[in-house]
């Protein structure tokens, strides 16, 4: 019965310790624009 | 009295009704005659001013930011590159009367060579900060690009909208003479996120102390495994 305590108490610490640590450490998403800009847009006023 | 239609009469009305019948098309469309020919003036063509210079290359305006991001003391990056387009390859081409006519080269001044150009770039991002908070500006040399960095940081939670702007600077080389044009202007909208109120350095630790607990609670059973694992082993062994 302990055993079976202990087991499942630290199963549910490493995976709620491990979520907080992929969360806190996951790269924020990149978004990209890409935009021509044609000689006519850099012209002179 | 009986009258009798001689052969004679038959034979000249047929020879006329069959005169009319094959010649009905071309008393409907008569052939066109000749007109007299007249000579055609030639268009007059509007008088053209000189070209204004330009820069002869086409560019890719290249915007990178993170719409989403943890709040708190994380910072991220915003990058904006104007680099060349090398498959913009730049034809002059004119449309008249709904036909395409491509060709003719035009020598149109370089840009570069009767000025200076100069890039100006700025992020005006309210509530969030942003460094360098004023514009950058960067000198634009023909092939090469200009790339602006800026680091931001979003203290509360929360949507922040904010606008990415691009100008270009010129100064005549000669008279010294500055003008400035808007090449861009890109709204973007980033959004600052915690853990349940966490904040992330909050969110980190507890991680970290959580995984060191488990691992302890967790380490007899190791032991028990590695135990399993080389006595199987020995056995077999022995």
């Amino acid at each position: 019965m302990k055993f079976n305590l202990r087991l499942t108490i630290a199963i549910l610490l490493l995976t709620v310790s491990i979520s907080l640590l992929v969360w806190g450490y996951t790269p924020n998403p990149r978004e990209i624009r890409v935009q021509p800009v044609s000689p006519a847009e850099m012209q002179l006023p | 009295m009986r009258k009798v239609i001689s052969p004679g009469i038959v034979f000249i009305l047929a020879l006329t009704l069959g005169a009319c019948l094959s010649q009905p098309a071309a008393s409907e469309n008569p052939a066109p005659a000749p007109t007299q020919s007249v000579p055609v003036p030639e268009a007059t063509q509007p008088v053209q001013a000189p070209p204004q210079p330009v820069i002869p290359e086409t560019r890719r305006l290249t915007l990178e930011y993170p719409p989403k991001m943890r709040a708190g003391v994380e910072g991220d990056i915003v990058r904006l590159t104007l680099e060349v387009d090398d498959l913009g390859n730049v034809t002059p081409t004119a449309e008249l009367d709904g036909n395409v006519v491509t060709g003719e080269t035009v020598e149109i001044p370089n840009l570069y060579e009767t000025h200076y150009v100069i890039a100006e770039a700025r992020l005006d991002l309210a509530g969030m900060q942003v460094q360098p908070a004023n514009s950058i500006f960067e000198p634009l040399k023909p092939g090469q690009s200009v790339t602006f960095y800026w680091s931001i940081r979003p203290a509360d939670p929360g949507k922040y909208a904010g606008t990415v702007w691009l100008h270009l600077n010129f100064r005549e080389k000669s008279m010294g003479e500055e003008s400035r044009i808007p090449v861009s202007a890109q709204i973007i909208e980033i959004e600052a996120v915690d853990f349940f109120g966490l904040s992330v350095n909050v969110v980190r630790t507890s991680g970290v102390i959580g995984s060191v607990i488990g691992g302890v609670i967790g380490f007899p059973f190791l032991e028990q495994i590695l135990t399993f694992i080389f006595g199987k082993r020995k056995r077999r062994g022995t």
